[in-house]
């Protein structure tokens, strides 16, 4: 499903550069920053097989990304969030992998 | 993310604080810049405990707060500061991409008032943010009104409170405290339009009053104090009943507007002779209890009520009926008879008589038999009722006033004689006049009170007997009594001759002084030896025994009373 998401919705970012103004540099930042917290949580989740601490991590993530409108990776940290909530260990791994990889195509473009 | 986003062109009274709380700092940056867009002024929350601590601090118009955060979450920094913000109202809307049923209940089980919903959207936060202020201003409003009416019933009571002390000053407890009476009325009575007075004529007879306005509260009230006014001033100068109905009907009917009277009943009680006066203007029937607390009699409303009528259609004549030592006498408001239980039904008549069937030969029990049947009845006491009983107290020995040592003054050495003809004796009862000129003499102000009755036995002699010609003899039992009262106001207002005259001489002595006092009239005369025998008699055996000296002259329509001291 993620596959037919763009990476960014580009008409949003342009609406937060023209809301932030100046300080649009310091928001791309803070959120990759936070998208690196948030992927370290979500790893050490998985280790510890704490899938509510995994539910959290990508509930929160997906917020921020849909405010950012990194569409996929917000798909993604949902994907995540249900996998997690069914209580599916494995299902969430695989929802990982693939958080993993948007996540990095978005750092790519904002950065 | 729409692109409308119309800078701040908010007048001052319209631009908010907003409180953001989230942990999330891209999230926080993006909101906390929307809110500002839109012209309000806004401070930031990375978690629910300094979101707390912001709230206490800078007291923000409405919170936009994240439901899962760090430290303290956002339920329960909703909990907090909807305790801190008391009875103002502070909106709470709570950020969430939440979907699930259970976690937006637990929001606003939590306080919350709205949601907002990830990704942001600045038109709908602005309907959100405009709402929750017109909805605040409202709350504002409501409660700045709430305050001005607490602030003005305050001021009400407070003005009730001065009220009652003027009003109580006035309608003192006069003689209400005499121990053949018992009586119940809640203390702020007068604000339910209930009234209550009793005062002793100087000849020793007790004036009583029940009266209930029309209308409640203080304008009720205020009817009431001319009508004590009145009440306790004419019957401290002497007037009769007659005289004071007369007097307070015109004044009610003077000063009180359309639609507000007063149903009264006054009672005139005379132990001395065993009788009373009633008139009933409006209330309930009145009770007379025989020693067993049987109904003899009961005194049903005749008489329009103080304040309506004119003085031409105004019938101030009281009943008189006998009433012996230890009978009692029951009167009440409306109240009793209109008295509700919970499920509405009428306490009436019926609830009365059920209660004295109950007492048959217990009257002491009746006073309080009846109070316990209203309260069970009502289910509570109640606070809308006035309740009188009058027993009948035995004839006091009149013991004579000690004489009270006199002022100097000038000697007064006069002798004055007033004619009275038939047009002054059908409408006026000269008595409180002739007494005020008499307690100019200092010497006889501890003797008002049997000069007084002196004064009124000897002109009701000459006025039944002398020149209404009516028979003692009727007063035998209580229908003569009927009868008899009944026949002199017929012939009292179709009197057309005749005269009383009174003369009162009085000699200054070098130690005090001696007063003449001379009652003659244009009858045949009456005859002391039969009056004797029944309660006129009484009169003129008790003006005997007041007086020095009582002589009855030739044809016995002059009679000479001397008082010395």
């Amino acid at each position: 499903m993620s596959d037919h998401l763009p990476d960014i919705d580009h008409a949003a970012l342009d609406a937060l550069r023209e809301l932030m103004q100046d300080d649009y540099p310091l928001l791309l930042e803070t959120f990759l920053t936070d998208a690196n917290l948030r992927l370290s949580q979500l790893s050490a989740a998985l280790q510890s097989e704490d899938l509510e601490a995994f539910r959290q991590a990508a509930h929160s993530f997906k917020g921020s990304c849909g405010n950012m409108g990194a569409l996929a990776l917000e798909n993604a940290c949902l994907d995540g969030e249900r996998a997690a909530l069914k209580g599916d260990l494995a299902a969430a791994k695989v929802s990982y992998s693939n958080i993993l990889a948007c996540s990095s195509r978005v750092q790519t473009q904002l950065s | 993310m729409a692109t409308q986003l119309s800078a701040s062109a908010l007048k001052v009274a319209d631009r908010l604080t907003v409180l953001v709380a989230d942990d999330n700092p891209a999230d926080r940056m993006i909101l906390g810049r929307l809110v500002e867009r839109l012209g309000h002024q806004v401070y930031l929350a990375e978690n629910g405990q300094v979101a707390v601590e912001q709230f206490s601090e800078r007291r923000p118009d409405i919170v936009l707060l994240d439901a899962l955060m760090p430290v303290m979450d956002g339920f329960e920094a909703a909990r907090l500061i909807k305790q801190q913000a008391g009875e103002d109202l502070v909106p709470i809307i709570f950020l969430t991409s939440l979907t699930e049923t259970d976690a937006l209940v637990q929001c606003l089980e939590a306080g919350g008032d709205d949601f907002l919903t990830k990704p942001y959207n600045p038109v709908i936060l602005d309907a959100k943010i405009s709402a929750f202020r017109r909805m605040r201003e409202m709350h504002q409003t409501l409660q700045a009104q709430r305050d001005v009416i607490a602030a003005q019933h305050a001021s009400l009571l407070q003005d009730q409170e001065v009220a009652k002390i003027i009003f109580d000053r006035v309608a003192h407890s006069g003689a209400l405290s005499h121990s053949s009476l018992r009586y119940l009325q809640s203390p702020y009575a007068m604000f339910n339009g209930d009234i209550l007075l009793a005062a002793n004529r100087p000849s020793g007879e007790m004036h009583l009053l029940l009266g209930d306005f029309t209308g409640h509260g203080l304008s009720a009230a205020i009817g009431a104090m001319p009508l004590a006014e009145v009440f306790y001033a004419m019957t401290a100068k002497g007037f009769a009943l007659r005289d004071i109905l007369f007097e307070l009907n015109d004044k009610l009917a003077t000063i009180l507007p359309v639609g507000i009277f007063c149903c009264a009943v006054l009672i005139e009680v005379n132990p001395d002779k065993g009788l009373v006066e009633i008139w009933n203007g409006g209330l309930p029937d009145v009770m007379i209890l025989g020693p067993s607390a049987e109904l003899m009699r009961s005194v049903a409303s005749t008489n329009l009520p103080l304040g309506v009528a004119n003085r031409q259609r105004f019938n101030p004549q009281p009943e008189v009926m006998v009433m012996r030592p230890g009978e009692r006498l029951l009167c009440w408001t409306d109240g009793v008879i209109e008295s509700r239980n919970q499920a509405g039904e009428l306490f009436g008549e019926a609830g009365v008589h059920e209660v004295l069937d109950a007492y048959l030969g217990h009257p002491g029990r009746i006073f309080d038999g009846l109070l316990g049947a209203l309260e069970r009845f009502h289910g509570s006491p109640e606070d809308d009722v006035s309740l009188l009983q009058v027993v009948m107290p035995e004839r006091s020995e009149r013991i004579p006033s000690p004489r009270a040592t006199a002022p100097p003054s000038r000697p007064q050495d006069w002798c004055l004689s007033y004619t009275y003809r038939a047009a002054s004796i059908r409408e006026q009862n000269p008595l409180p006049f002739l007494l005020s000129r008499l307690l100019e003499i200092p010497g006889l102000r501890p003797q008002a009170g049997a000069l007084f009755t002196v004064l009124s036995e000897l002109y009701s002699n000459a006025l039944e007997h002398g020149l209404l010609r009516l028979d003692s003899a009727w007063k035998q039992d209580s229908d003569g009594f009927a009868l008899y009262y009944q026949e002199r106001g017929e012939r009292l207002r179709s009197l057309v001759d005749g005269w009383i005259r009174i003369t009162l001489n009085h000699l200054p002595t070098p130690d005090g002084g001696m007063l003449q006092i001379e009652c003659e009239d244009s009858g045949n005369g009456f005859a002391p030896d039969r009056a004797c025998a029944d309660y006129a008699g009484r009169g003129l055996a008790l003006v005997a025994a007041l007086a020095q000296e009582v002589e009855v002259k030739g044809a016995s329509s002059t009679v000479r009373v001397v008082f010395s001291w």
